[in-house]
């Protein structure tokens, strides 16, 4: 596992549990490590489990940091091939999301290299989730800024994006996303807080020259 | 799909509006298509490690028939062949062969031996020679030879014994010794 996604055993030392005990089958909640041993054992029902509380996190993930859809959906089926054929080598060493969002880190810098059509224009445009009970201002309000923090994160230097994204589909801590991008923690968190000063202006500032425009 | 998103750890410089935010924007999920195809990938990968060893369990099942059967072929090869050989009993020049008389049967031992003996003259000639013997008797030896008629009496008594071999050859001898005397 460890030499196919190119992390260090040393470096997963630091994370969260050493070695995740065999979750019994009967555990209704059983940990992504237990569930990707099951798997390593044959047991697909379990994959498709883990594979189901990763799934849309890690697409969104790639999503908005590729801006492209028919390239995050590539690389998010690269993933999701490599940690399959990586089954057989999997040791519950460290967080399974960990594994996973380095191993999505790492596709994405390959796709990088590969291809640097992600660097040109974005094209998804941002989900709404319009509220029924919301009066129609606020809804209005709440759609403006969605396009306006929507328009910034896209902006973001891709570090920072990249960190800020991890942050929030993730679910992981600091030292993690560190450990995922390959930077130490105090580099993370200085990209994090970056990010977020400026997607916290984005929000507050209601007349952006391009809504002004529109 | 079950929607899995827990919040982020607020040990960093998070921002709970930011996040809030963020959150609104992002609803995206995964495509069907691709869920389906990650599925069928996961499921192909353990049938394919769950028949490896199906799959080499066949050669390995042609190379013990094959290692098998040369072991038998070899083993064949090394028995001594004169095991199978019939042993032949060398009869000395001086032994006087003496002929039935016509009480003489053929007794059959359970290890397959063949005795015939005489009761009269309770001479035994064990010839001690599996049933197959190329062992050359002379059951009608002597003076029977002298006349055909006595020796084609002694035949006859040969054949009702089950002695069959025996009797065709002292047939063929009484042809050639008298030809034209006409056999039965």
């Amino acid at each position: 596992m460890i030499d196919a996604i190119g992390l260090n055993p040393d470096d997963l030392s630091l994370s969260h549990a050493q070695a995740v005990a065999y979750a019994p089958a009967m555990d209704p909640h059983p940990e992504d490590s237990a569930l990707m041993l099951r798997y390593k054992d044959g047991d697909v029902d379990a994959f498709e489990t883990l594979y189901r509380r990763h799934n849309d996190a890690l697409y969104r993930y790639l999503l908005r940091l590729c801006r492209h859809r028919d390239n995050a959906e590539d690389i998010f089926q690269e993933v999701w091939g490599k940690i399959i054929k990586a089954r057989g080598r999997y040791q519950a060493t460290a967080k399974f999301t960990t594994f996973l969002y380095r191993v999505a880190h790492n596709c994405f810098i390959d796709h990088i290299r590969r291809n640097q059509r992600h660097q040109n224009t974005a094209d998804i445009e941002p989900d709404s989730q319009a509220s029924p009970t919301d009066a129609p201002e606020v809804e209005t309000e709440r759609s403006l800024a969605r396009r306006r923090l929507d328009a910034a994160l896209q902006d973001l230097p891709e570090e920072q994006r990249d960190v800020f994204l991890l942050h929030e589909e993730s679910g992981l801590n600091l030292d993690d996303i560190a450990l995922v991008t390959g930077a130490n923690r105090e580099t993370t968190k200085s990209r994090l807080r970056y990010a977020v000063k400026k997607l916290r202006a984005a929000i507050d500032e209601p007349n952006r020259p391009e809504e002004e425009a529109s | 799909m079950t929607e899995h998103r827990s919040t982020p750890d607020i040990d960093g410089p998070g921002d709970p509006l930011v996040s809030s935010a963020y959150r609104e924007s992002a609803a995206e999920r995964a495509p069907d298509a691709l869920n389906r195809s990650v599925m069928q990938q996961a499921r192909e990968q353990v049938r394919t490690r769950f028949f490896r060893p199906v799959a080499w369990l066949r050669p390995m099942a042609w190379a013990a028939t094959i290692g098998l059967s040369l072991a038998i072929v070899i083993e064949l090869s090394t028995v001594p062949q004169t095991a199978f050989d019939v042993p032949v009993i060398e009869i000395p020049a001086d032994l006087e062969v003496k002929p039935f008389g016509p009480r003489a049967r053929k007794i059959i031992a359970d290890d397959g031996r063949v005795t015939l003996q005489d009761a009269g003259s309770l001479h035994k000639a064990e010839t001690a020679v599996p049933a197959t013997s190329s062992v050359i008797l002379m059951p009608c030896a002597g003076d029977i030879r002298n006349l055909p008629e006595s020796w084609l009496e002694c035949i006859k008594r040969l054949e009702s014994d089950g002695l069959v071999d025996l009797a065709d050859s002292e047939r063929e001898q009484l042809q050639q010794a008298f030809p034209d005397f006409e056999l039965p």
